[in-house]
């Protein structure tokens, strides 16, 4: 759209006044119809600024957050059983550990939340403590991750990998002959993880949040908080 | 936006031109709906149909792997090339924590060099300590450091030492049976270390890029057996701010 070409009326007719009031022309708008919702930045003098007043909330940025601080107590038999390591291996994660199901979200670590439009990147935020006992072997552990589903995230529900944490824990001295306290201990999470197009790509639901698994007896989580920003694409 | 009306009044005469006149005052250049104001855009009237997104990450030349980059598997970090006060890039052997991008080129649209950006960097770090009859009065002592590094447009590295972060090996002492004198322990501590910066250059220099970098430091390695670091997963994630600050 370009500003209004004066109409210009060469003789006085009903039509020729029609013409200049209101015959709509796109390509070279020469009618009052133009202002039924067809201004635009060119109608203003250059160099015209607008403030943070004139634009809506959410045009740029989603944000939010979820808290909780009551204390949570998960049980091994809440889960399949699965270890939360590989049989005998220090590192890494049990192959059979990657099940959705064997997750459980966490209240107050996860939110559901709707983009109205395509998101750029999605930033998630998160403080978490958690605690478990430990078991006699080494492949025991209460271990939080990140998840992230929903209508507006490409394939299938992920958990990264990357952002996955367990709980410290000790583990039973190789002496028979000896007595071994399997202390409660504890871990702090404060994690992050970017979540960009093309993984996030369309508007719509998100449920994003911080799930929990333990192969231990007891794990307990206490305070947690989870937050989220994001940022419009186009 | 103001329109300078002049009514016609009863006798004057409705002709081309007294329209015109009136069309003119409306329409005319710079006048009316062709010289609007910013008074005339109402509150919360552009949404985003109206608006670019803040981000221009699409724009931002030569960036390289993207704005995170992590790695989930498992490393058992070489800390013998990084003890403190020596830093090291961290890195699985392959895929370094770094995410780096072209400082100077332009970026359509406005701004043309990144010069601040929010920085968040995560690490699962995990001690390991394994004693083969080890005395009961000695344990394992050591430091996982970690910091961020910034590459200026001429390619050189600079650790922000504001970033530093020390994690101190948490002691998991375990009860000990009456008159054992040695015996085997097997320690496991996990840990995440974090850093979350706002990272610009205060002279206007141009930025070109971010990584993580790692130090080590332990005592009393001599008296231990095995005792070693390990980092487990770790990720790096800018938010990069076009334009001077």
């Amino acid at each position: 759209m370009t500003t209004i070409a004066t109409p210009s009326l060469s003789t006085f007719t009903a039509a020729d006044l029609m013409e200049g009031l209101y015959k709509p022309n796109i390509s070279t708008p020469d009618s009052l119809e133009v202002i039924n919702g067809w201004l635009s930045k060119l109608n203003f003098p250059a160099g015209t600024k607008f403030n943070r007043d004139h634009v809506q909330s959410d045009a740029f940025v989603v944000g939010g957050q979820v808290a909780g601080n009551g204390p949570l107590d998960y049980f091994d038999d809440a889960f399949s059983g699965d270890r939360c390591f590989p049989s005998g291996g220090l590192l890494g994660e049990d192959p059979d550990d990657v099940e959705a199901p064997d997750w459980l979200p966490i209240p107050g670590a996860n939110a559901s939340f709707f983009l109205p439009w395509r998101p750029r990147l999605v930033w998630f935020t998160w403080n978490v403590t958690w605690l478990c006992d430990s078991k006699d072997t080494a492949n025991n552990a209460a271990a939080i991750r990140f998840g992230l589903k929903g209508s507006g995230v490409a394939g299938t529900p992920s958990f990264y990998a990357s952002a996955r944490r367990v709980c410290p824990y000790s583990v039973k001295d190789t002496h028979s002959s000896n007595n071994v306290w399997f202390e409660r201990l504890q871990n702090h999470w404060s994690g992050h993880k970017v979540v960009a197009w093309p993984e996030v790509q369309e508007y719509g639901w998100f449920n994003a949040g911080l799930y929990i698994k333990t192969s231990t007896p007891h794990a307990r989580v206490f305070n947690r908080s989870f937050r989220w920003i994001a940022l419009r694409g186009q | 936006m103001s329109v300078n009306d002049l009514k016609l009044n009863e006798g004057d005469a409705i002709t081309a031109a007294s329209i015109n006149d009136r069309f003119t005052r409306f329409a005319g250049s710079g006048q009316g709906v062709n010289q609007l104001a910013t008074d005339d855009i109402d509150r919360k009237a552009l949404g985003p149909y109206h608006t670019a997104g803040l981000v221009a990450v699409n724009e931002l030349p030569g960036l390289s792997p993207g704005l995170t980059v992590e790695v989930a598997t498992s490393t058992i970090a070489n800390m013998t090339s990084a003890v403190y006060p020596n830093w090291t890039p961290v890195t699985d052997g392959s895929t370094p924590a770094s995410i780096t991008w072209t400082s100077t080129a332009g970026i359509p649209g406005g701004s043309t060099v990144v010069t601040g950006f929010l920085a968040m960097f995560n690490i699962e770090i995990q001690y390991v300590y394994e004693s083969a009859n080890r005395p009961t009065d000695q344990r394992p002592d050591a430091a996982f450091g970690a910091r961020l590094a910034v590459r200026d447009s001429g390619g050189s590295w600079s650790g922000l030492d504001r970033t530093v972060r020390f994690l101190s090996h948490a002691h998991i002492d375990q009860k000990e049976s009456a008159g054992s004198g040695t015996q085997d322990i097997y320690w496991r501590s996990y840990h995440d270390l974090s850093i979350k910066s706002f990272i610009s250059a205060a002279d206007g220099t141009p930025l070109s890029g971010i990584r993580a970098e790692m130090t080590y430091n332990e005592i009393k390695l001599s008296v231990v057996n095995t005792p070693y670091a390990a980092f487990l997963r770790y990720n790096l994630s800018i938010m990069p701010l076009l334009g001077a600050l």
